[in-house]
């Protein structure tokens, strides 16, 4: 493998990683909201909000999961340009899938925000 | 003429010279006797008003010497700002009306809060003052089920700054249907007390932002001066409760209050205990045929404070400390214990355990820590796009380098 290979493909590796770590952030989200949802007065729509919310962190999960696998089938598929072309696109696909359901995790969020403070100002 | 006539002319010119001279004199004699007779006539008034402070439970209500002598609208500009003056200091709050202190569940063991709650209500406390970190709240909320008192006030620790709204649902929740509910932040935020970190990373600003948008009543306590400017900039506070005695007077954050019609809630009347024996106290106490406990309520409330808090969980006690409404305390007393402040109380109050609000240093003005309920997922969204750009350009540069 030339020196320009090996550093693409550590370059990757590196993406994957720090990729993998914020997602993690998003479940140190939800496992705050889960902390807290006992807290939280009764309301369906919060804990409905919540399950999909937990719903998108393990599909993220899953994706993080995935990528590690492509990343380490790239790696020994490296001498095969052909193969090593159809999982860097699937590794691509399947990344690109993230930020779409960070914002849809992101619009969840602000939409439990929205009901944990109506229901306070009702209370209020 | 001869020099007779003309003599004779001048002496009569000089005797109705003299003579009308004499008659204005006399004429500014009997004005100003006449004022002063206005003068002797309104002191029975000012009698009157002594009577009155010193005795709240006299049928007639105090005079204001302010109408009595001239008609205000007659009378001088000056004159005018002079009786406002005067009538903006008139010591004449609440002479009258009742004083009911809020009974505070501070250190009451959780398992004796049934009993004591509806001790305090059968003798007739109305408003209650508890804290999300007193260890007893939920069993005050229990306690207040079956009752519907007034008002309850509760705190938020600084340790959910960050993330505040399930701290104020959890209070409304429990005290949902059982009076008015007043929340607030329990301390300024982060500081430095005897060389360690108190509260780290709780922001107080960002805390009473999110406090000012969700309920309608934001309140603090333990707030300074500088505090309550920089969040009267987003609400004015409702409330603000400090720790008010002898010992710690905060005159000035009374004043600030005052001012700006921000209820003024005392905790620590009794200063813990410190003034029990106090030779001053006592004689005062012993003045009035009441208790130490008693004056020290009083004291409080003549100081400025709008609600104070009181606490025992002995019944007779909890009666004394409602009798409070058929004395005064009078200024030279006043004086006598505002003699006894004590600068080293402001530390960690008297109950040492209590900073007050001059341990906490202005609020920083660049403070801005982002909250976890609200996480910067945006960004990351924004991050992720980036990095997934770079994936693919290594992805290109993997798959067409030979």
């Amino acid at each position: 493998m030339t020196i320009a290979r090996e550093r693409a493909f550590e370059e990757l590796r590196n993406l994957v990683g720090e990729y993998s770590a914020e997602l993690g952030n998003i479940h140190i989200v939800i496992d705050d909201y889960e902390r807290n949802v006992e807290k939280f007065h009764v309301n369906d729509k919060i804990h409905k909000k919540v399950a999909q919310l937990e719903a998108i962190s393990g599909l993220l999960l899953q994706e993080v999961l995935d990528a590690n696998q492509l990343l380490d089938d790239i790696e020994s598929s490296l001498d095969d340009h052909g193969a090593t072309k159809i999982k860097v696109n699937q590794l691509i696909r399947l990344l690109a899938e993230g930020p779409n359901r960070v914002a849809g995790a992101e619009a969840l969020e602000h939409e439990i925000q929205k009901y944990l403070e109506k229901d306070i100002k009702n209370n209020d | 003429m001869d020099l007779d006539t003309r003599a004779l002319i001048a002496i009569f010119v000089g005797i109705v010279v003299i003579g009308i001279w004499l008659s204005q004199r006399h004429g500014k004699t009997s004005n100003n006797k006449s004022s002063g007779s206005k003068k002797l006539k309104s002191r029975p008034n000012t009698s009157n008003n002594a009577t009155a402070v010193n005795n709240p439970t006299a049928s007639n209500p105090p005079t204001n010497t302010a109408n009595a002598p001239t008609n205000p609208n007659t009378a001088s500009p000056a004159a005018r700002g002079r009786r406002a003056t005067s009538r903006r200091r008139t010591p004449a709050k609440k002479v009258n009306s009742k004083y009911v202190p809020a009974f505070g569940i501070w250190q009451i063991n959780s398992s004796a809060i049934g009993t004591v709650v509806a001790n305090a209500i059968s003798s007739g406390y109305v408003e209650f003052d508890s804290s999300d970190n007193y260890g007893n709240e939920a069993e005050l909320a229990v306690a207040l089920n079956s009752h519907n008192v007034k008002r309850i006030y509760t705190k938020i620790d600084p340790i959910h700054y960050n993330n505040i709204i399930p701290s104020i649902q959890t209070a409304q929740r429990l005290f949902q249907g059982s009076g008015q509910l007043v929340i607030m932040l329990h301390w300024p935020g982060e500081t430095t007390i005897q060389g360690s970190v108190a509260f780290p990373g709780a922001n107080g600003v960002a805390a009473y932002r999110n406090l000012a948008r969700l309920i309608s009543r934001p309140a603090v306590s333990n707030f300074g001066v500088s505090h309550l400017t920089r969040i009267s900039r987003i609400k004015k506070p409702y409330l603000n409760q400090i720790e008010i005695n002898p010992l710690l007077q905060q005159t000035e954050i009374i004043r600030y209050c005052k001012k700006r019609n921000i209820l003024v809630q005392a905790f620590s009347p009794l200063a813990s205990g410190r003034l029990n024996t106090n030779p001053i106290v006592v004689d005062i106490a012993s003045k009035h045929s009441k208790s130490v406990a008693q004056i020290l309520i009083r004291y409080a409330y003549q100081k400025g404070a709008d609600i104070v808090n009181v606490k025992t969980t002995n019944l007779s006690r909890m009666q004394e400390n409602l009798d409070i409404n058929d004395f005064v305390i009078s200024k030279h007393d006043m004086r006598r214990l505002n003699g006894l402040r004590d600068d080293a109380s402001y530390l960690l109050g008297t109950s040492n355990s209590a900073p007050s609000p001059q341990v906490f240093g202005p609020f920083q003005k660049q403070v801005r820590r982002p909250v976890p309920s609200a996480p910067p997922l945006g960004r990351l969204g924004y991050h992720l796009n980036r990095r997934l750009k770079r994936i693919r350009t290594a992805g290109r540069t993997l798959i067409n380098t030979p």
